[in-house]
């Protein structure tokens, strides 16, 4: 088993882990706990906009400390739990990840391949005002996914989408993970959608547990 | 010029006078605000008019600098004072630089290049037109300062995202920065469109009260206004290219 990040004895919260955690690269992963417990924040380490109190957090064998924290960010990205919009359209808020990256903007057709792909029915041009929750966290999903990332960390998918449509986008993504071998990891408190991934990191009672 | 006698100047007290009455029949809660606000102005302006009439005395050229150095850093903690807000150390280091910089800089260039007055370090020019500079630097600053928090506040959430996006901390708060950039020189264009239609200026009523022709009065006046915008858009913009620092650490994270 390669190993795709290494937390070293992090401490968070009242959170204190004293060995080594691992998050396998092949594997997909899903972290769960109850709400509270701090995988939204475990999130945020792996791609480096928090910090843990003490402890290191290695990304492919180096201190994500010591390397570009934004050029790691790019690679790692987060999709977070509550869907952050930008003023503009529904295209202005797919291609601002391209934009902020000075990546070539995807084509119309590309765009709507994806609408498509995630059951979104919603024109390009129309305003942002008029989606609902769900609407807007897929939005935020294909944002992420046009940019290519290394790693799709997804917090909490299931706070926004119902069952179902949670259900369909992990697939999809896992299947872009079997494509293009992008790595997903995601917070959850649905068992059922947790039972997905082949690897799990479980918090419970401020305790960090690694079950394969 | 004809000068206001004493009791000429305390019949113009009837006009507050006037004032308080009106508060008082209407109960307007800010007639205390009203006795201390027009008392402070008098003793304010009488120590002042005193304090420069000793320094043009004076003429001492390290006094005068010593005074605009006084005026600089009580602007600074005007703006501090204004913000409402705890200020971290990052921010009042900005405000430092920017206000001190931004004013000087246009204050000695203003001076030197435009006004080139006949003495070179006469405090009659150098006082009132670092009263005019640093005081409407001080304004800009506040309000971008206002703006600016107020704005990083309500947009917590997309400069997080945009973090998460993958964006450098400046251009993650850019645009934000630009409001703020915006709010701040609003007033100085504001003030020059109205300018000579709706109102005249203090410093050109002035001049003209004291016997000057309104030509060059008005000289005088678009000097000072360019002088102005100069100083505000010079301060607003190094305090833009600094304040981005105070909402990250330098793990480029952001801290609001």
């Amino acid at each position: 088993m390669e190993e795709l990040f290494l937390c070293n004895s992090i401490s968070f919260l009242d959170i204190l882990h004293p060995s080594d955690l691992i998050i396998s690269t092949s594997k997909v992963t899903s972290i769960t706990g109850p709400s509270g417990s701090g995988k939204s924040t475990l999130l945020y380490f792996l791609n480096g906009t928090k910090s843990p109190s003490s402890g290191d957090i290695f990304y492919k064998g180096h201190n994500i400390l010591n390397i570009d924290i934004v050029l790691h960010r790019r690679k790692v990205l987060l999709v977070e739990q509550k869907p952050v919009l930008f003023p503009g359209s529904v295209q202005d808020n797919l291609i601002i990840g391209c934009e902020i990256q000075k990546k070539a903007i995807p084509s119309k057709q590309q765009l709507q391949q994806y609408l498509d792909e995630f059951k979104l029915h919603v024109a390009l041009d129309g305003p942002m005002s008029s989606l609902s929750g769900g609407e807007s966290q897929r939005i935020c999903i294909i944002r992420c996914l046009l940019l290519e990332p290394e790693v799709l960390l997804l917090d909490e998918p299931t706070a926004s989408l119902d069952e179902v449509t949670a259900n369909h986008v992990i697939e999809y993504i896992i299947d872009m993970h079997h494509q293009n071998s992008m790595k997903l990891i995601y917070s959850s408190h649905s068992k059922k959608l947790s039972s997905i991934a082949d690897e799990h990191i479980d918090i419970q009672q401020k305790k960090i547990l690694r079950l394969s | 010029m004809s000068d206001i006698d004493l009791i000429r100047l305390i019949i113009a007290y009837s006009l507050i006078l006037m004032l308080y009455l009106f508060m008082k029949i209407r109960r307007i809660q800010q007639d205390k605000l009203l006795i201390v606000a027009s008392f402070r102005m008098t003793i304010q302006l009488v120590l002042a008019g005193y304090l420069l009439r000793f320094i043009f005395q004076m003429h001492n050229t390290w006094l005068t600098l010593g005074i605009i150095l006084l005026m600089v850093t009580f602007a600074v903690l005007n703006v501090r004072k204004l913000a409402q807000k705890r200020l971290t150390s990052s921010m009042v280091k900005s405000i430092v630089v920017s206000l001190s910089t931004g004013t000087l800089l246009v204050l000695v260039f203003f001076l030197l290049a435009v006004v080139n007055p006949p003495s070179l370090f006469d405090p009659r020019y150098w006082i009132p037109l670092a009263g005019m500079i640093i005081g409407n630097a001080m304004t800009g600053i506040s309000i971008g300062l206002k703006t600016l928090l107020d704005n990083v506040e309500s947009n917590k959430d997309q400069i997080q995202t945009s973090l998460h996006l993958g964006a450098q901390p400046q251009e993650a708060i850019r645009s934000i920065v630009n409001k703020s950039f915006e709010a701040a020189i609003l007033p100085t264009l504001n003030s020059m469109l109205g300018m000579g239609i709706i109102f005249l200026p203090g410093m050109m009523s002035g001049q003209i009260i004291a016997g000057s022709s309104p030509i060059t009065a008005i000289r005088y006046q678009i000097g000072i206004m360019l002088g102005i915008s100069g100083s505000v858009s010079l301060s607003i913009f190094l305090f833009s290219i600094t304040i981005w620092k105070s909402f990250f650490n330098a793990k480029k994270q952001f801290t609001p």
